[in-house]
């Protein structure tokens, strides 16, 4: 918060790249998560600092000045990158399962078969499976992410986990 | 139970890897805009302080204006009455007698008239009724002549009047040039109708004449001229 102060009274070009340095890569690793291209995590998180810097006066004095830029950023950039994924799909419901769809050209190995099956999850089971299994996070640590508490991602993986085991396209993987 | 198998997991965490910084061209939009963000917010401060300024100082104003609305009266601020009430201002000290006369109130006691007309006839020192009754329709012939009298008492009446200390008439009234006139012409009307008794008719012509002094114009020149007509007719 004082470098988003030093931002708000001087305009430090330091405290931004500061700032951006220390932010970049968890805000990277959720916005991938959710979207599956490095391109479109790149975009998600450039908007979710532009907003940063537009309403930074209000990020200081908002919440009597608790809030933390970290937290205020990440709720950004997953909501950015969940509108993302909305426009790019146009009638995706939130636990609707996705009908397996098969992957350009057949995949020969297991890799390829499994992160098909992935991208069929629902969103908030994708990206709380992902970021458990592919990033190895706590559950509070994706709850953070996400915006829930930690039962309620132990309920998201949950039923992630089942919706997987249950793919039929998994079922010469998984032993 | 949640969790996934570990060739599974193994699987997954061979996935395509999140990227960990942005790339230049992101860095370089983030870092612009943050610099746009700034500029734009001081523009705003700086108009929000410029606002708050300009709001003190009416209160300011407002203020000041009340109190000393409070303290001396309704203030005048509005144009059109300002410049009035200075014309006005300018209209009393231009005119001040015409202003005076108009202040005057009505039944204020009457000024002298005309103090020094050299006048050798004699004439009678009564002091009678004035101008409005010379006017009315029923005018006696006695009260025209009288009413001519009192515009100009005689002059050796007045020297002996002052020579014995006595006061100077004091009920002469100022019956104006128009007044003046129309005793004059009811005098000359009334001699040449023969309304005037003989004693009378002489003093009373020469009183109206006198009347007319220092007044100048066509109307008072030709009754001049009449009423010395009449003053040489028998």
């Amino acid at each position: 918060m004082t470098l988003l102060r030093r931002y708000c009274d001087n305009g430090d070009d330091g405290a931004v790249c500061t700032i951006v340095e220390r932010h970049q890569a968890d805000l990277l690793r959720t916005a991938h998560a959710i979207l599956g291209e490095a391109a479109a995590a790149q975009d998600a998180v450039q908007e979710g600092f532009v907003r940063l810097w537009s309403h930074a006066t209000a990020v200081i004095t908002g919440s009597g000045g608790r809030l933390s830029i970290g937290g205020w950023l990440c709720t950004v950039v997953r909501n950015a990158a969940l509108d993302m994924v909305r426009r790019r799909s146009p009638a995706p419901l939130p636990d609707q399962v996705r009908q397996p769809t098969p992957p350009q050209g057949t995949p020969h190995d297991e890799a390829a078969l499994l992160w098909a099956a992935v991208e069929r999850l629902p969103d908030l089971e994708r990206v709380a499976v992902i970021l458990r299994y592919r990033d190895g996070m706590a559950y509070d640590e994706i709850g953070y992410r996400l915006g829930k508490t930690a039962n309620h991602v132990g309920i998201i993986l949950h039923q992630g986990v089942g919706r997987l085991r249950a793919d039929a396209s998994l079922a010469g993987i998984a032993p | 139970m949640s969790d996934l198998d570990p060739h599974l997991i193994g699987l997954l965490r061979r996935g395509p890897a999140p990227p960990t910084a942005l790339d230049e061209a992101h860095r370089q939009a983030v870092l612009a805009a943050a610099r746009q963000a700034w500029f734009r917010q001081r523009a705003r401060n700086r108009r929000a302080l410029a606002g708050l300024g300009i709001a003190a100082v009416l209160a300011a104003a407002i203020a000041g204006w009340t109190v000393r609305s409070l303290f001396e009266g309704p203030v005048l601020t509005s144009r059109p009455i300002v410049a009035a009430a200075e014309h006005t201002e300018e209209r009393k000290l231009e005119r001040p007698a015409a202003e005076a006369r108009r202040q005057e109130p009505l039944d204020a006691p009457s000024k002298p008239m005309v103090t020094a007309v050299p006048t050798p006839a004699p004439a009678p020192a009564t002091a009678t009724p004035l101008a409005a009754k010379a006017m009315s329709a029923d005018t006696a012939a006695s009260n025209l002549a009288d009413a001519a009298t009192e515009m100009a008492p005689p002059a050796a009446e007045r020297t002996d009047r002052l020579r014995a200390g006595a006061p100077a008439p004091a009920a002469k009234r100022d019956v104006g040039q128009h007044g003046r006139l129309i005793i004059a012409r009811l005098v000359l009307a009334a001699a040449r109708v023969g309304k005037l008794e003989s004693a009378d008719r002489r003093p009373a012509l020469q009183a109206a004449l006198d009347g007319l002094d220092g007044l100048s114009g066509a109307p008072f020149d030709d009754l001049r001229h009449e009423l010395q007509a009449a003053l040489l007719a028998p």
